[in-house]
């Protein structure tokens, strides 16, 4: 062998090694539960990177349950929504709600547990953000390569090729290394396995806002970040511009259109929702300037799904639900100040409890679970075209009741508002 | 397709190569030539298979002008003149197009106050790159510099993959030699390219991408409109110096060491240019095939040196506009073009005054690092204009780092020990720019037709490549590691040019 080919050989050999170690130690370690390793105590069963990685957990998540129905939405879908209430049809369920989810995100995920598997019944939670006619796009932490689009043999030996690239990667080693360093200091995990994040052990861990100083004070914080996530986008770090003339991006509302035509055309049986955010959110919405294209969204999803019906005589409407209005739940006073009182509905002014997502699913279901029962009478209002008139105005109205009889909170809000935004027009 | 992407790397380049000596084993002549221009144009089309479209043509009006305004047996062709003038201006017009048009609209509009709508332009991705070349290789026929007119090489000479997209901007007299007398490739060639690739890859994905957040969170919060406080811009601006070195020197480096795996030697483009002593110095150092394009065809055409001083200024100046102007539609490159200008013509200007009053600050150590310090301030705050969104946020940026803006009343962009870190990360890795002997003196790589690099250093010499299983292991490592490291695919900087 000449000492070129020696160096080749040796080069060569020298990759192979250093990546096949870095595979096997992430395979064993298995930090994102990728590989469904076992997991040992003292030695990698605590696993804070699935924490951080809920995206790329949860498409691994999918392969392995490979669920029936599935839960569409963000973290509030994340953390309100149960798999085990009665009404749902289609089995394993599971919670593929994420922090932050876009509606391009939430169609992308659909395909590919779709693809796993295929689904009987979808329940998709919108945000009131979600509900524009501007593009929303992919989050940072979005990996397209880990997704199924479809059942082919392409798609899935795309997808073997990214298990392989984030096997082999750096990114996971690092999470390999913090998870053998993390097993003395293992906190509850809220992650559950049907998906879902349970605020339990999410929002009372030490350190949370919530646990160390009061459910009150994290209301208010949270209030601000709502308001502050409001400023005017300045490009992500290191994004490059988009290319000049390159074609427009869909808009949200088209990403959930194809939602809807996706489970149309695969017999799927979908429920929209609009998420019952307190309504400090609709008052912050109210203060900024979007209640005009908000209601005019929730015209045109309404004409959207009355489209999609008259398509489909026979088959049974796709129902959106809208729980954003002024109920009895969502205008649940916060707790008084400086005490440590917890809301019943609550943790902050986006996220609802189980028990408020068991309603929303009653509604949805037409069947209420056991426990938590009947929801109240102004929960929730089933739009469609005859009445989503009556049911805007109906909103507005109870905003300007809401207005007068906490004003105070109100003014609070405006204060906020100023502050963080600063002088508006 | 990017360099730094497991498409490119693990699957177009080694089934090229295999396509490629596959061929080349069969003695089939002229077939892997035409081989590597089909992968190229494969290649190109990745992106955009519509840019072919443009490519092409360009390639075949480019070669029939160049081949009909070459001088025969000594005698000047036939329309010559007039046949160079219409394929500089098709050249130019089609630069013009896709690169400025939109700009040209923007800034008439801005200054008219009128609404002149014009469809926003995709540019076609290498284009500055390739019409340069195919500008020269006119110039050169016309002139009757070019020797060899064959349109398979000469198509291979425009487009050959590993620099078609970003340099280095390659010149036909040390291409077309090289296609048309092909001579195979040797193992240590081989092992040669694996070596300077893997140095590249590294450089990019572990050096140039870990520095790059500091850079951006910075340069965004300026373009936003938070103030910076001085150690927030100089954080940046540092930051940006180094992620832009190690990433197109290192795009550079796998441009070379993709080339040699396929016989093919690159002209080297870069040669540790944050070790130049003077503005002069380090265009010499400094995306040098660019360098020697606007030298050539345009300062020396333009009277260069020849005419006095005041021409010469007047050259200078107008040739680092135009360079500027080439990187990129916009008021910022333009900017950054000028103060390079205005830089040479300082330096220019220092040099005739030094040498009339006989001093020398090369003789004596801290003259030299005086004229390295004052080098490299200048080439930083110009990087701030390159990097800014535009001119308002290149002046906060500049405005912060010279202390004109207080502490007290800047809302850092970063927190205090965020800053710490990446100003050691970015001193770490432009003292390795500083002092570490750079790929070609490591790897003792020379272009075609240029010396190799001298080894004078000890470290230079002790480090000197040899394929010895101590490099080999290092090779390999660095390899594995930046492979590795390529879950988060980022763009070279110098594709949007």
């Amino acid at each position: 062998m000449t000492p070129p080919i020696r160096y080749l050989a040796i080069t060569g050999a020298t990759v192979l090694a250093l990546v096949g170690a870095v595979a096997a130690l992430n395979a064993v370690v298995d930090p994102f539960e990728m590989t469904r390793a076992p997991a040992r105590p003292g030695f990698n069963q605590n696993k804070p990177a699935i924490h951080q990685r809920v995206r790329l957990t949860k498409a691994y998540d999918v392969r392995h349950v490979a669920p029936g129905a599935v839960v569409l939405g963000t973290s509030r879908s994340h953390l309100g929504l149960r798999t085990t209430h009665p009404g749902w049809h289609g089995a394993p369920r599971y919670n593929l709600a994420f922090d932050g989810a876009t509606p391009r995100e939430m169609h992308a995920y659909l395909l590919h547990a779709h693809a796993v598997r295929p689904l009987q019944q979808v329940v998709l939670g919108l945000d009131t953000w979600h509900l524009k006619h501007l593009p929303i796009g992919t989050r940072p932490g979005f990996d397209p390569t880990l997704l199924l689009s479809d059942g082919s043999a392409a798609s899935w030996l795309r997808l073997f090729a990214a298990d392989a690239r984030v096997l082999a990667s750096i990114d996971t080693l690092r999470a390999s290394v913090n998870t053998l360093r993390a097993q003395d200091w293992a906190q509850p995990r809220w992650l559950a396995p049907d998906g879902q994040r349970l605020g339990d052990a999410f929002f009372r861990r030490a350190g949370e806002m919530f646990q160390d100083e009061s459910p009150r004070a994290y209301f208010a914080a949270y209030d601000r970040q709502e308001v502050g996530w409001r400023r005017p986008a300045s490009p992500a770090p290191g994004a490059a511009p988009q290319a000049a003339g390159a074609p427009a991006q869909p808009s949200a509302m088209a990403d959930i259109g194809r939602i809807v035509e996706f489970c149309r055309a695969q017999g799927i049986d979908l429920r929209i929702f609009i998420t019952p955010a307190h309504v400090h959110q609709m008052e912050i919405g109210a203060l900024t300037g979007e209640w005009p294209g908000l209601e005019q969204a929730k015209r045109d999803l309404v004409r959207m799904l009355a489209a999609d019906a008259a398509r489909h005589p026979g088959r049974p409407a796709v129902p959106l639900w809208d729980f954003s209005g002024y109920s009895s739940v969502t205008t649940e006073p916060m707790p008084a100040a400086g005490s440590r009182d917890e809301m019943r509905y609550y943790w902050d002014a986006s996220h609802f409890k189980e028990n408020v997502g068991d309603w929303v699913l009653a509604r949805l279901f037409g069947v209420s679970d056991a426990a938590a029962g009947a929801p109240p009478a102004d929960f929730g209002v089933l739009l469609t075209e005859r009445n989503v008139e009556t049911a805007i105005a109906a909103t507005r109205a109870a905003a300007e009741a809401y207005r007068k009889t906490r004003s105070h909170e109100v003014a609070q809000l405006r204060t906020l508002v100023d502050e963080v935004l600063g002088p508006r027009p | 397709m990017l360099f730094n992407s497991y498409e490119y790397l693990l699957a177009f380049l080694p089934l090229a190569l295999i396509l490629f000596h596959g061929l080349r084993r069969l003695k089939l002549q002229r077939l892997p030539i035409a081989a590597a221009v089909l992968l190229s144009l494969a290649f190109y089309a990745w992106w955009e298979p519509l840019n072919l479209l443009l490519l092409v043509p360009l390639i075949g009006i480019n070669f029939e002008l160049a081949r009909r305004i070459a001088p025969r047996r000594g005698r000047p062709a036939r329309f010559g003149k007039p046949l160079l003038a219409l394929g500089i201006t098709l050249d130019l017009a089609t630069l013009a197009w896709f690169k400025y048009a939109n700009f040209g609209v923007d800034t008439f509009n801005a200054l008219a106050g009128t609404h002149v709508e014009l469809a926003r332009i995709v540019l076609p991705i290498g284009i500055s790159f390739f019409v340069f070349q195919m500008i020269a290789s006119l110039v050169d026929a016309w002139r009757g510099h070019m020797e060899h007119f064959n349109l398979l090489d000469y198509a291979l000479f425009i487009t050959f993959f590993p620099q078609l997209v970003a340099g280095p901007i390659v010149h036909h007299g040390e291409m077309l030699p090289q296609f048309h007398h092909y001579r195979g490739v040797t193992a240590s060639t081989v092992a040669l390219g694996v070596t300077i690739l893997a140095i590249g890859l590294a450089k990019k994905v572990l050096l140039a991408d870990s520095v790059a957040g500091y850079a951006s969170a910075r340069f965004d919060a300026a373009a936003a409109g938070q103030p910076l406080a001085p150690v927030d811009a100089w954080a940046g601006a540092l930051a940006y110096t180094a992620q832009l070195y190690f990433d197109f020197s290192g795009y550079s480096d796998m441009a070379i060491g993709a080339g040699l795996l396929f016989g093919i030697r690159l002209p080297v483009n870069f040669a540790s240019p944050y070790k130049a002593e003077s503005i002069i110095d380090f265009w010499r150092r400094w995306h040098m095939t660019l360098s020697r394009f606007l030298r050539d065809y345009l300062y020396v055409p333009l009277g260069g040196g020849r005419r006095g001083p005041v021409r010469r200024h007047v050259n200078l100046l107008l040739t680092m506009l135009l360079g500027g102007l080439w990187h990129g539609a916009g008021w910022t490159f333009v900017a950054w073009g000028a103060m390079h200008g205005l830089f040479l013509v300082a330096n220019h200007a220092w040099r005739a005054l030094a040498g009339r009053h006989g001093i020398d600050l090369s003789r004596h150590a801290p003259g030299r690092w005086a004229a390295w310090a004052v080098t490299f301030l200048a080439v930083v705050v110009a990087w701030v204009f390159f990097r800014a969104a535009d001119l308002p946020t290149a002046g906060r940026v500049v405005a912060a780092m010279a202390g004109l803006v207080g502490m007290a009343g800047a809302g850092a962009a970063a927190h205090f020990g965020d800053n710490i870190e990446a100003l050691l990360v970015a001193a770490a890795l432009l003292a390795l720019a500083r002092l570490a002997p750079n790929t070609q003196e490591l790897a003792g790589y020379a272009g075609p037709g240029e010396a190799p690099p001298a080894a004078d250093a000890p470290l230079a010499r002790a480090l000197r490549w040899r394929p010895s299983p101590v490099w080999a292991v290092a090779t390999g490592a660095g390899l594995a590691v930046a492979l590795m490291s390529l879950s988060r695919v980022s763009e070279f900087l110098y594709f949007q040019f």
